[in-house]
């Protein structure tokens, strides 16, 4: 089973990485963009149950003051979305963190673990233009791969 | 077989560059042919480890071959002559002193005015001005992971400084953490290990708002770069509980494609274990991270050769957790003297680190027991590899269990992995098959020396004409916004500066969180845990400066002056908060384009000289160094190398940080003194950076009288006659005002007429030129007699105004006429505003 875990901002708790990425893609010529939210996410695969995944998101993952989280939430409509992952072989220091934090919480499971972020463009911006701001400011090709949809 | 022959024998020259090519080894034909001439005598072929190891010993990165290699010199001019006088007015330079200032006369059309050959530029000039000085306070100089001078009767400081360049532009956040954690690396393998107490960090980046349509293709944009950089450094530092305190950031065009990221650490090491010695029969240990791909072959892979899966390698990535726990474990096993000797994984990996250790000895390990991130690689990757937080130990047979135990405790790994021999050779074995066997002295002495033409062409420096004008309010307000000057703000409070609870001079100084500007050099009380903790306050309050000096700008008039330019802010920062100039130390960082022509080439040894020259002036030795040369990009057939750019960063003493002073004014009615002479050095300043002007007369050092007020000054302040003081650098004097005011939320009167000049000066001359050696000093009325007494007589100096309350900066040009008046919140707004990002 793949879990994935998106962690947000309560509201009420301004998104400073989102409103970055949106002034940094006006820069980059991209203007019509209403808003720009951020998550980071991580994904979760094999030796899990439902009731893990929870404590994970929880306990770990999430500050219950100021976020909360979502597994394996439906793709948002009508917003575009750039998710960025690093690519397999490169040393995850988050991943080894969390893979320790799950044992010490006493879930037993050795799930592989990998973590990304997401982003969500609210306003006028096309595919062409998400895949602009992908290159030129999300991520690195030399050790991340990415997506938009 | 996990390990192949590489045939060499009878190979010709065209081939064996071929080999050195597809292996990405990085050795000339020369060298390929030492090495093939060494198997030749052996009977045998290389291994590729062999060949690895070697190419890996041998590279510019870890033999400084182009520095310490034969250097052909020479000084051409259309016409000059070299003469021990600058400008024929200056009695700084005794006549036995052959400085490297230069005379314009006419009708020498085409003169050769100096030719030299330098077996060694490194030895010849920065080693030798330190063998010259002799210091008795340096401890540990040059021949060790970092430089050590004395502290006190029990501990010395060791100090180093770094560059992570080609790293950082490739994956700024993960170059620039590796950045730190390799220099925190190298303090802990200094001796047998510093305990870190400080980073610092200088950072030379392209224009960050550069038009991205002037973006070269498949680099990243220079705002990108700075803010994954100073993330990376951020997140390592901040995790480790190390503080930075101190730093620069440099903007020019010429860093687009080749960002320098020079990370420094500063620690404290007792006496007695400053040095490390290895005896055969130890055992080697390697402790932290695990191995992996990381970062084979470095900054020297082309990733389109290789592989979707092996293009990762290429990139390091840190984590500060791992390298945290060893550095506990390490200096908890260090008190207990569990081991001889320490030294870091860098570049080269466990090649170099153990092959350094073994170096006197011999030394044979096996690959197969070395604990790796996953399965899959081959005995010279393991042997190459450059993954992080990995330290090697030399341990005593008998202390085996007990150090196994240290570290146990805080869950790091360590393995021992061979022991140190006698035979005076490296082999290396994996699953009981030799992967390696080198003798050490060809390894390490077998190296042939390059040989590089070097040329310096002397041109005029001719004064630049500035437009006069009535009023320079609005031109200081853009100084203060413009890169080089404005707010590092934004960066600094991303840093942890204060943890560890020992800095006593904060790098962002003022009354409150408003009123603030910058500090000219961070000062760290290492005792203030065991003061606090006898409830008295020790009796020991000596502390450690630390500062630097860096102007690339001034390296495009003249390489010579922009090294001496640094030596002097270097210093003089560190004078501002009370250091004792004649106890500070200096360290190098060159990072250089292209080091095969020779105009690039030329202007290094220029900047060496230099180093040579002021550190026998200012009595200040350099201790340690690192150079980074071929920072070069190519654009089709084009190719572009940075400006050369040399960081000096000084380690000095202060004797009482009780008696150590800020750069904020203090008080109103106070007395404002300028000491140092201005002069008519525009050369490479921000102000006719900001008119787009090039060229112009580059600020010059006259070190003995520079030296002497330093020492004054060092005086006053340490005597308590000091409220305030900040030294004039980029910006000239009127920058300097300005950041003194409104980081005090004072106002200041300032007459330029009274300002000690060699010549008659426009206005904008006065307020913008950047000449060295200069001071502004805050001295309150009583004091002012005492003050004007321990600077003595002969000092260029003079009181040029006065700390006002009312919070806006007013200046009176020449004739007397009001040349700037403006607010501080004016002028603070500016300098704030250009990187709150």
């Amino acid at each position: 089973m793949l879990y994935v875990v998106e962690i947000k901002n309560k509201k009420g708790f301004p998104d400073k990485h989102g409103e970055h990425v949106k002034h940094e893609a006006r820069e980059l010529g991209v203007k019509g963009i209403e808003s720009v939210s951020y998550r980071p996410v991580y994904s979760f695969e094999g030796g899990l149950a439902d009731t893990d995944i929870e404590q994970i998101a929880r306990k770990i993952l999430s500050d219950p003051v100021t976020e909360e989280y979502l597994i394996n939430p439906e793709k948002q409509k009508g917003l575009i979305e750039i998710e960025v992952w690093l690519k397999s072989g490169v040393t995850d220091t988050v991943a080894a963190s969390v893979a320790k934090a799950v044992n010490d919480i006493g879930i037993q499971g050795t799930p592989v673990i990998k973590t990304g972020q997401k982003y969500f463009f609210k306003g006028k911006i096309n595919q062409a233009q998400a895949e602009q701001i992908a290159v030129k400011l999300l991520y690195n090709p030399m050790i991340q791969k990415h997506g938009v949809r | 077989m996990e390990t192949k022959e590489i045939r060499l024998n009878g190979l010709k020259d065209d081939e064996l560059l071929k080999i050195s090519r597809d292996n990405v080894l990085s050795l000339s034909v020369v060298e390929m042919r030492v090495v093939q001439k060494y198997f030749e005598d052996l009977g045998r072929d290389p291994t590729d480890a062999e060949l690895e190891t070697i190419a890996q010993t041998w590279s510019e990165h870890c033999k400084h071959k182009t520095l310490t290699g034969v250097i052909e010199y020479t000084e051409t001019a259309d016409s000059a002559e070299r003469i021990a006088d600058s400008n024929g007015r200056n009695k700084d330079f005794e006549s036995n002193y052959t400085l490297n200032a230069i005379r314009y006369t006419p009708n020498k059309k085409g003169k050769c005015v100096k030719r030299k050959i330098y077996n060694n530029l490194l030895k010849e000039t920065i080693f030798e001005a330190t063998r010259k000085l002799n210091k008795p306070w340096c401890i540990s100089v040059f021949k060790d992971n970092a430089g050590v001078i004395e502290f006190d009767d029990e501990n010395g400081i060791a100090f180093k400084v770094e560059t992570h360049n080609h790293p950082s532009a490739l994956e700024p956040y993960g170059g620039a953490a590796t950045g730190i954690g390799g220099v925190i690396r190298d303090i802990l393998g200094v001796g047998l290990g510093a305990k870190p107490l400080a980073n610092t960090d200088v950072f030379c980046f392209g224009d960050p708002h550069l038009d991205w349509k002037k973006l070269p293709e498949g680099m990243l944009h220079p705002k990108r770069i700075a803010k994954g950089v100073v993330s990376g450094v951020r997140d390592y530092g901040n995790r480790m509980g190390i503080p930075t305190v101190n730093g620069a950031v440099w903007f020019d065009d010429g860093f687009v494609s080749n960002p320098l990221v020079y990370c420094g650490t500063m620690g404290i090491i007792p006496r007695e274990k400053a040095f490390k010695k290895v005896e055969p029969g130890d055992l080697v240990l390697v402790v932290g991270g695990r191995t992996g791909r990381d970062g084979i072959h470095g900054a020297t892979f082309s990733s389109t050769k290789l592989d979707q899966e092996t293009d990762v390698s290429a990139v390091q990535i840190g984590n500060p957790i791992v390298e945290k726990k060893m550095m506990d474990t390490l200096l908890r096993a260090r008190d207990k003297g569990f081991y001889r000797a320490v030294t870091d994984c860098g570049a080269g990996g466990l090649s170099s680190a153990v092959g350094e250790l073994g170096e006197e000895t011999g030394v044979k390990v096996n690959l197969e027991k070395v604990p790796l991130k996953y399965e899959g690689l081959k005995p010279w990757e393991i042997w190459l590899s450059e993954a992080q937080e990995r330290m090697v130990l030399a341990v005593p047979p008998e202390n085996r269990d007990k150090i196994s135990k240290v570290f146990e405790s805080e869950n790091v790994e360590a393995t021992f992995i061979g022991e140190f021999t006698d035979d005076k050779k490296l082999t290396v074995m994996y699953n009981r098959e030799i992967v390696a066997e080198l003798d050490m002295e060809f390894l390490h002495g077998g190296v042939p020396k390059v040989s590089n033409a070097a040329e310096w062409r002397v041109t005029e420096e001719k004064k630049v004409k500035v437009q006069n004008k009535s009023d320079y309010t609005k031109d200081l307000e853009s100084l203060l916004g413009s890169l080089n000057i404005c707010s590092r703000e934004w960066i600094i409070r991303q840093y942890d500066h204060e943890v560890q609870g020992h800095t006593v001079v904060k790098p962002m100084q003022g009354p409150d969180i408003v009123n603030q500007g910058p500090g000219d050099a961070a000062v760290i009380w290492p005792y203030t845990a065991e003061a606090s903790g006898k409830g008295q306050g020790s009796s020991n309050y000596k502390g450690i400066t630390l500062s630097c000096g860096l102007n690339p700008e001034y390296g495009k008039i003249d390489a010579y002056w922009m090294a001496a330019s640094a030596i002097d802010e270097a210093i003089r920062n560190a004078v501002c908060v009370g250091a004792d100039p004649e106890k500070i130390a200096l360290l190098d960082n060159f990072c250089w384009g292209n080091p095969y022509k020779k105009e690039i080439l030329g202007s290094l040894v220029r900047a060496a000289e230099a180093c040579h020259d002021m550190a026998l002036k200012y009595g200040a030795p350099f201790i340690s160094g690192k150079d980074s040369l071929h920072n070069e990009y190519a654009v089709g057939n084009r190719h572009y190398s940075i400006p050369g750019t040399l960081l000096i960063s000084a380690i000095g003493i202060v004797n009482d940080i009780r008696k150590t002073v800020t750069m904020c004014l203090k008080k109103p009615g106070n007395l404002v003194y300028v000491i140092g002479m201005t002069r008519n050095e525009l050369g490479g300043s921000q102000f006719l950076k900001l008119g787009k002007k090039t060229g112009g007369v580059v600020p010059k050092v006259y070190p003995e009288t520079a030296f002497r007020q330093m020492k004054a000054l060092s005086r006053a302040i340490s005597s308590g006659l000091v409220e305030a003081c900040h030294d004039c650098s980029e910006g000239g004097l009127a920058v300097a005002l300005a950041e003194m005011a409104f980081a005090g939320n004072r106002g200041a009167e300032i007459d330029l007429s009274r300002v000690p000049s060699q010549e008659k000066m426009s206005d904008a001359e006065m307020l913008f030129s950047e000449s060295n050696s200069r001071f502004i000093v805050e001295v309150s009325a009583e004091n002012s007699a005492e003050f004007e007494k321990t600077m003595t007589a002969g000092a260029d100096m003079a009181v040029i105004g006065r700390v006002a309350s009312k919070r806006e900066i007013t200046v009176k040009g020449s004739k007397g006429r009001r040349v700037i008046k403006g607010s501080n919140d004016a002028f603070r707004k500016s300098w704030k505003r250009t990187l709150a990002w």
